[in-house]
């Protein structure tokens, strides 16, 4: 297969040399618009070759060309023309181009395209569309924006990493992230080129590389979906392209200065619905039965008469605020009453601040951009902030009439203080959780003594005996949690360059040369200083460490571009090429052990224990040789294929290399047929292409790791095996394989577009890192595991709804529908399961023909009738043997709607995105619930929330009795059966209900635990003003634009309860994103901007 | 014509260097960090690496201190609604450790990280499968000492789950392929580990081991330094061990072998003396017991262990397991005390500081004299074949001996203590002459006194024993607190077994999911 591809590439390069020259005349002219006024720096080519020219001042220019030659004129927002050359002098005059029609999109190796001619879906999104409202980076930007585009920004704000996936989920277990792709080069996405996911790393909120990329620098951006679109990028295609090119400097500009500034906002954008009646405390069983309290009320009175309620208890059914005196857990006495801001007041205000100036100029020898942006970050979370300058530099240099150079380098610099940091530790473990009697400013007053150690919890009798907490408290997590952001630093410095070079040669008129290389270099730092938490002399504690990463991508490609002119009707091009990248990681890390000797001395020559060190590193090669063939019939017919034959280094020699072949076609029918007068264009698309994805570098590999150990004077090596993730040496690649359908039409003079597709892949031998049972040595081994099936529909609809003689109405809508199932599974393995709540108390799991993302909880134990059943206690029970279905985690639909309305100089933009279908599993609100925090939980407490009464025979065994005018008024009979099949009539505590229905595991009800997460958010408003040009001339600008913009602003709807958010989740895979585990509040952002031209 | 020249030029040129990247792509396949090269001597160093034979933060605190050590009330439990359901989570980890231990790329710690015990057997036999027959005879010694290991960890995976996937376990490790492999017979493994160890015995009393074999060993054996005589006393020690445990339930047969054993001592040599105990001493620098995580958040003495059994009897080991409260009072927290007498700040006794909270020193404790002395003490008494009450006070005496010399040899974290003096002759024979010590009464009582000690004896360091035992022999007669949550008021029998195997080797499981419950007894537990 290999040879023969050499052997074609060959051939085809040797025909690109029979084109024949031809003479040379030349002809000259004006570019007018509509109205007839000049334009300038319109594109006028010659027809089939790279030669050609600009418009001046004056909208003149001239041109050599050959005698039969037809031109080709465009300019952004006009219609394009073909005009053939019939004399010296031509006046052409460009019609406005109402419909869009001629848009130039950027595909696959970074060639140009005319969207009319593409056999296959692409989204592109405009600089302005990812700029307007001040989004920190530009993934964040592309909410609801791109047909079949789904867009995760984890939260945690600008540092956090944002997850896009486009149609769905072709990986389950392998990244499922796209390929990066500015300016030709592909960039890195991960940090860690070892692992192709990110999420949390020492619970702080991964970042990835794609938001590097400066929103401001970018001129467009383009989505290539399908497989077919993708293919030339073969092992790296699988889960789509974006390709992003950068803004140059313009040559209708001449010399220009943008000056751009956004400050937004930040804040808690929302609480969760937390019950502001009840203080802390458990049942009374519980605090008899435990010596909490011997009368149950709740209230522990100490020796010296003082009140409190049981600080120690992570569930809120304590005393009802009463607004008496007790003491608080600092000492003080208090009134017993709620803090219902508590939650609101862990947070801080936020804001994001960015400058950006650009410098473009342009001249006959080339052009130039240079850009500067300086983005300051504070984020809502305690503690974390960062800051960002981008640099860019993006230029062309004309190397004669036959050759150009594109220059394009960027330096990103950014430094990151204490990262966002997920509350997993406080809303997902019994240990973070605190009261609603509990004053934040405490937390904060307290989590440091006076001398700068760690609080003095009440049973530690080492240091800083003055400031011993007076009682035992429960959430200790975040009173650590404040330690480790606001006491403790873990401060990240990146330098990051991407350039690349480019080399464009006219070798002659119909055969082009291209040659690229390009880099994506990172270096990246971090230092952790961890204070000492108690006097040196109570035993070391607090740590150094130092990390470095760096990780470094060559990438060149080389691709020579033949379109000989075959008849009038026909053209071809053909193109060939080779492409090669390597990546490179390291990592090394030092630090102290034990602890500090000197306190809060944080040098690596300070460890109290012997210092330790750590390296890893890592070598990727991928090389491929690629072919594309374009023809094109009389410009209503066009057709594609593409070929790449690939070799990688992260698979076994014996099965290394793929080939990914792919056609395309797309028709313009009606250019053909003749149609209703209202339909101005249409044209169908039909595309075929296989991509892959191979194991990320290492995956496979079967070894020992080996360690050394000081022992007894000698060293001691020892080994050890893959007790997780064990390798494969049979491992393959997988294979996706896409069709698609589309079609695009323009109906009333442009006024509505309509732009659908229809996909359906199979992406077969998935590699999957599948969990083991311990017992066959490793936890998770890395196996071809089946085949999953995606298809769907997508479709963008833009429209003008109206137009008056001030005021324009436009309208975008886009929706996506994706549905996957698990095609088949090797044998031997009879489902896929991930086990979700430790413990199988949820789980995730597919067989053959289900969707990915089904979970399943354990049945609540029920009779032959459907009665549940009720045990001994008066509490149902769960039948551990079984698993019942509780929903699918994948949306149904998502999508967006925009809308731009202008007014005179005003506008007016809103983007709206949702998502319909699909559940979220929120383990820390059912652990809430079951700690009776939410406003819900109040149900059954009192008579006024549905509590029945009931007399006390024996708190210690829950012996309670029905009675209309009990002492009590907090029971419930659970609806059900007992166990011998009578009515139950047990009378159960609403607090014992609480704790034990929404337990942590044993008799828990974990299909409490999933949410339906359907939203509508009302994700970005920019309302712009642009100054009028009698102003801005008069104050020596270009143009001048104000704004006031807000992001995240709020829902129009929301299925989840509890104030959850539909967002929650943190992480790049499938799994985890449908996964809440205890993140960070939401944010709303509000500001302005200002953009100014000179 | 030259620009053809040029261009075809240009394209042999890249087509060269598309074939010489095939080498250098093929090269970058595997990782450098990771070695193919499994080598018997370093693998079987990893089994102490195991971070449930050597002691580590994460075993005492999320297990040893959590299930086994309050089971067994060797450590005070805080009375709360859920105290007897061990976390599935931790005891998921422990099986997880036995079978394929755990790792980290970024810091293999050891005090969460560590190899696997069948995973690293089942290593060493695939190494060992591709030797040549010399080869094969020369290092069959590291493979004999992994056994004697692997038996000693299997069975107590065995007390705590009972039946166990055992001789088909490890399939990833052999042929690299995920096999499930099916639960084997508890009483049949049992068996089978008793008969390997007395072929065991054999082979470490005839082996002639080449000089270059026994250098490796040397180095790598970090327990016995390559001294194959103390393998045997080892090998030996936990065949007795297996023995009396099985001894309940099929009393012919244990009585059997170990009257033919104990009347043997020449063929079968016994751990006799603490010098020859089978444990893992730490190395201060780099390998090191980090426990004082463990003693600050578990640190109240349980009342019968230190009221009842030692402060009563003036025990000479008081002061060497307990720092006193903060009264100076030894002090211990009763089974059925309340949750808010708990977190009363220094209301009880601690574990000392110098011996357990501040000691980098404390050793992997796999088996002890004293333990021979009381399993010898047990036979005697049974079936009347020696002196039950020399060994009997002989286990005390070793024990005691044991616990001073561990006092003796701390290495501080921080801070500084006395060290303690060693008891007199005087103190020892005192405390073994009283009523609840002194070995007298029925044959009943003295079983009670002998099980009594050697469960105080195991304490926290071997509490997997000390659980074990409590559940063959029903001693000490220990009262429990009763728990709120419904259907688990007392503490379990047995351990779950981990959803992982239950939900991945699903077939196998089912056949043993039935004995799936708290309740279920181990074959031993037949008291």
């Amino acid at each position: 297969m290999q040879r023969s591809f050499f052997v074609c590439t060959v051939l085809l390069l040797l025909c690109a040399f029979g084109a024949i020259a031809q003479e040379k005349k030349a002809v000259s002219g004006t570019v007018l618009d509509e109205k007839g006024s000049p334009l300038i720096g319109v594109s006028v080519q010659e027809k089939g070759t790279t030669n050609g020219a600009s418009t001046q001042e004056n909208g003149k220019f001239t041109l050599k060309v050959a005698s039969n030659a037809t031109l080709v004129v465009s300019y952004i927002g006009y219609l394009k023309k073909e005009v053939p050359v019939s004399g010296d002098v031509l006046n052409i005059q460009l019609a406005p181009d109402t419909k869009g029609l001629n848009e130039v999109v950027v595909t696959a190796m970074g060639i140009k395209r005319e969207t009319r001619a593409l056999g296959y879906a692409v989204s592109t999104v405009t600089s302005k569309e990812l700029t307007q409202t001040g989004s920190p980076n530009f993934a964040s930007a592309l909410y609801g924006k791109a047909a079949g585009v789904k867009v995760i920004a984890a939260p945690g704000g600008a540092s956090s990493g944002v997850s896009v996936q486009v149609r769905g989920i072709t990986s389950i277990n392998n990244s499922t992230q796209p390929l990066y792709v500015v300016d030709g080069v592909p960039i890195r996405n991960f940090n860690n080129l070892t692992a192709p996911s990110f999420g949390t790393t020492n619970n702080r909120i991964d970042g990835n590389g794609a938001v590097d990329i400066n929103p401001e620098d970018i001129e467009s951006l383009t989505v290539l979906k399908g497989a077919s679109a993708t293919a030339l990028y073969g092992s790296e295609a699988t889960n789509g392209v974006i390709v992003i090119t950068t803004k140059k400097g313009s040559k209708a500009r001449g010399l220009g200065v943008d000056v751009n500034y956004i400050f937004t906002k930040e804040n808690l954008a929302y609480s969760p619905d937390y019950q502001n009646e009840y203080g802390p405390g458990y049942d009374a069983q519980t605090n008899v039965v435990n010596g909490i309290d011997a009368d149950g009320d709740g209230m522990v009175t100490d020796a010296d008469g003082s009140r409190h309620p049981y600080y120690r208890s992570y569930a809120q059914f304590g005393p009802k605020f009463d607004g008496s005196d007790i003491k608080y857990w600092d000492g003080s006495t208090r009134k017993y009453v709620e803090n219902k801001n508590n939650y609101k007041d862990f947070y801080q205000n936020g804001y994001n601040s960015t400058a950006n100036v650009a410098l473009s100029n342009s001249g006959d020898n080339g052009s130039y951009r240079f850009s500067y942006t300086r983005t300051d970050y504070k984020s809502i979370l305690p503690g974390s902030k960062l800051y960002k300058n981008n640099f860019n530099f993006n230029g062309t240099l004309k190397l004669g009439s036959k050759a150009s150079v594109d220059l394009v380098s960027s330096y990103n610099n950014n430094f990151t203080h204490n990262r966002a940091y997920t509350l997993s530790n406080v809303f997902g473990s019994f240990d973070g959780f605190f009261s609603r009697l509990d004053d934040m400013q405490t937390y904060f007053d307290r989590y440091k003594t006076t001398n700068g150690y760690k609080y003095v919890a009440n049973d530690n009798l080492n240091y800083d005996q003055d400031q011993r907490l007076a009682y035992r408290i429960r959430a200790a997590n975040l009173m650590d949690y404040l330690w480790n952001n606001l006491r403790n630093n873990y401060d990240e410095r990146q330098n990051r360059f991407i350039n690349s070079a480019t080399l464009n040669v006219s070798i002659l008129d119909n055969l082009r040369f291209r040659g690229r290389v390009g880099g994506d270099f990172t270096n990246w730092r971090a230092v952790d200083e961890e204070h000492n938490t108690q006097p040196v002399g109570f035993g070391y504690t607090g740590k150094y460490q130092v990390e470095q990463r760096s990780n470094n991508i060559f990438y060149g490609d080389v691709m020579l571009t033949y379109s000989p002119k075959l008849t009038a009707d026909l053209g071809l091009t053909v193109s060939g090429g080779f492409t090669g990248r390597k990546q490179n990681y390291t990592y090394q890390t030092s630090y102290t052990d034990v602890g500090l000797a000197s306190e809060n001395w944080f040098s690596l020559a300070n460890s109290a224990g012997v210092l330790k060190t750590s390296a890893q590193r890592a070598e990727q090669i991928d090389i491929a040789g690629f072919g594309i063939l374009n023809l094109n019939y009389k410009d209503f017919l066009y057709l594609e294929g593409t070929a790449r034959q690939e070799r990688t280094s992260t698979l076994p020699a014996a099965v290394n290399s793929y080939f990914y072949p792919s056609v395309n076609a797309g028709f313009v029918f009606s250019d053909v047929f003749k149609l209703p007068s209202f339909v101005n264009y249409g044209k169908l698309r039909a595309s075929y292409g296989l991509v892959g994805n191979h194991p990320s570098i290492y995956q496979a590999n079967v070894g020992y790791y080996q360690y050394g150990l000081a022992y007894s004077g000698s060293t001691i090596l020892y080994q050890q095996s893959q007790s997780n993730s064990f390798g494969n040496p049979n491992i393959q690649s997988e294979k996706k394989r896409e069709f698609e359908l589309g079609l695009e039409t323009r109906l009333f003079d442009g006024k509505i577009g309509v732009d659908f597709s229809y996909y359906n892949n199979k992406v077969s031998r998935q590699i999957l890192l599948a969990s083991t049972a311990p017992s066959t040595g490793a936890t998770s081994n890395l196996i071809n595991a089946g085949d999953l099936a995606n298809y769907g529909y997508e479709a963008a609809i833009n429209a003008t709804p109206l137009t008056l003689k001030d005021f324009r109405w436009t309208s975008r809508f886009n929706f996506a529908i994706n549905r996957n199932k698990l095609a088949a599974l090797p044998e031997g393995l009879s489902d896929l399961t991930w086990n979700v709540e430790g413990g199988g108390y949820l789980i995730v799991k597919s067989e053959v023909g289900d969707a990915l993302g089904n979970i399943y909880v354990h049945p609540r134990n029920q009779d032959a009738n459907g009665n549940y059943i009720v045990n001994g206690d008066g509490y149902y029970t769960n039948n551990l043997n079984e698993y019942k279905y509780v929903g699918n985690m994948m949306p149904k639909i998502v999508g967006g709607f925009s809308n731009t309305f202008t007014y005179k100089n005003f506008s007016l933009d809103v983007t709206l995105d949702y998502r319909w279908g699909g559940k979220l599993v929120s383990i820390p609100t059912y652990y809430q619930i079951g700690g009776g925090m939410f406003e819900s939980t109040l149900q059954y407490r009192d008579a006024a929330h549905g509590g029945i009464s009931y007399n006390v025979i024996d708190d210690a065994t829950a012996n309670y009795v029905a009675a209309a005018n009990g002492t009590r008024h907090d029971g419930l009979i659970l609806p059900g059966v007992t166990e011998d099949g009578r009515a139950n009539t047990k009378v159960i505590s609403a607090a014992g209900y609480y704790l034990n229905n929404f337990n942590w595991r044993t008799e828990g009800d974990y299909s409490a635990a999933v949410f339906n997460n359907n939203y509508i958010k009302v994700r970005e408003i920019a309302l712009t003003y642009n100054m009028p040009k009698s102003i801005t001339e008069k104050l020596h600008f270009q143009g001048l634009q104000l704004a006031l913009i807000g992001r995240n602003l709020f829902y129009l709807y929301k299925s989840l309860p509890y104030g959850l958010d539909p967002e929650v989740a943190v992480g790049s895979t499938w799994l985890n994103q449908g996964v809440d585990n205890g993140t960070v509040g939401p944010t709303r952002s509000l500001g302005a901007s200002l953009r100014a031209r000179f | 014509m030259k620009r053809l020249l040029i261009n075809t030029t240009i394209l042999i040129i890249l087509a060269g260097l598309f074939a010489s990247c095939k080498k250098r792509i093929e090269d970058d396949y595997m990782n450098p960090e990771l070695t193919t090269n499994g080598s018997l001597g370093k693998l079987l160093s990893g089994m102490y690496m195991n971070k449930r034979v050597r002691p580590s933060y994460w075993d005492y605190y999320t297990f040893i201190m959590s299930t086994q050590a309050p089971f067994s009330q060797t450590v005070a439990l805080q009375p709360t609604t859920q105290m007897y359901i061990p976390s599935t989570s931790y005891t998921q980890d422990r099986w997880t450790d036995f079978y394929a231990g755990s790792w980290s790329k970024d810091d293999n710690d050891p005090n969460y990280y560590g190899p696997g015990i069948m995973s690293t057997y089942r290593e060493m036999q695939t190494t060992f499968k591709a030797l040549t027959p010399l080869q094969q005879q020369q290092q069959q010694v590291f493979m004999r000492c992994a056994e004697v290991l692997l038996y000693d960890q299997a069975s107590q995976m065995i007390d705590m789950w009972g039946d166990i996937p055992f001789n088909q376990a490890g399939s990833l490790n052999t042929d690299r392929q995920a096999t499930g492999a099916p639960f084997d017979d508890a009483a049949t493994l049992y068996n089978a580990f008793i008969a390997n160890l007395k072929s065991l015995n054999t082979y470490f009393d005839t082996a002639n081991i080449i000089t270059s074999a026994s250098a490796e060993l040397k180095l790598q054996d970090m327990m016995f330094k390559g001294d194959l005589l103390k393998w045997q006393r080892y090998t030996n020690s936990l065949r007795l061990r297996l023995l009396m445990r099985i001894s309940n339930v099929s009393e012919a047969a244990a009585r059997t072998e170990v009257t033919t054993m104990l009347s043997d001592p020449a063929t079968y040599p016994l751990i006799a003396d603490n010098s020859q105990n089978a444990v893992i001493k730490m190395s201060p620098t780099a390998l090191k017991s980090d426990l004082g995580g463990v003693f600050s958040d578990f640190r109240v003495a349980p009342a019968y262990l230190l009221d009842t059994l030692m402060l009563a009897n003036n025990d000479p080991r008081t002061p060497v397991y307990w720092d006193t409260n903060q009264s100076g009072q030894y002090v211990g927290f009763p089974y059925n005390g309340s949750s808010s007498d708990f977190e009363t700040t220094g209301k009880y006794a601690t574990y000392d500081s110098a011996t357990f909270n501040y000691n980098y020193n404390i050793p992997g404790v796999l088996f002890t004299a004293s333990e021979a002395s009381f399993l010898q003490a047990e036979a005697y008494e049974r079936w009347s074949v020696g002196s039950p009450q020399t060994a009997y006070e002989t286990g005390i005496r070793q024990s005691i001996s044991f616990y001073y010399d561990l006092n003796h040899s701390v290495v501080l974290r921080s801070l500084s203590w006395d060290t303690l003096h060693v008891p007199q002759e005087p103190a020892i024979t005192a405390y073994l002459q009283k009523p609840a010590i002194a070995y007298s009464g029925t044959a009943t009582q003295k079983l009670a006194k002998i099980y009594t000690q050697k469960w105080e004896h195991f304490f926290i360091l071997q509490a997997g024993q000390a659980w074990a035992e409590l559940r063959r022999t029903g001693y000490p007669a220990l009262k429990f607190a009763t728990a709120s949550a419904s259907g688990a008021t007392t503490p379990p029998v047995r351990l779950l077994y981990p959803s992982a195997e239950q939900l991945y080797n699903a077939e196998n499981y089912s056949k043993v999911s039935s004995k799936d419950t708290r309740n279920t007894r181990i074959f031993w537990d037949i008291n």
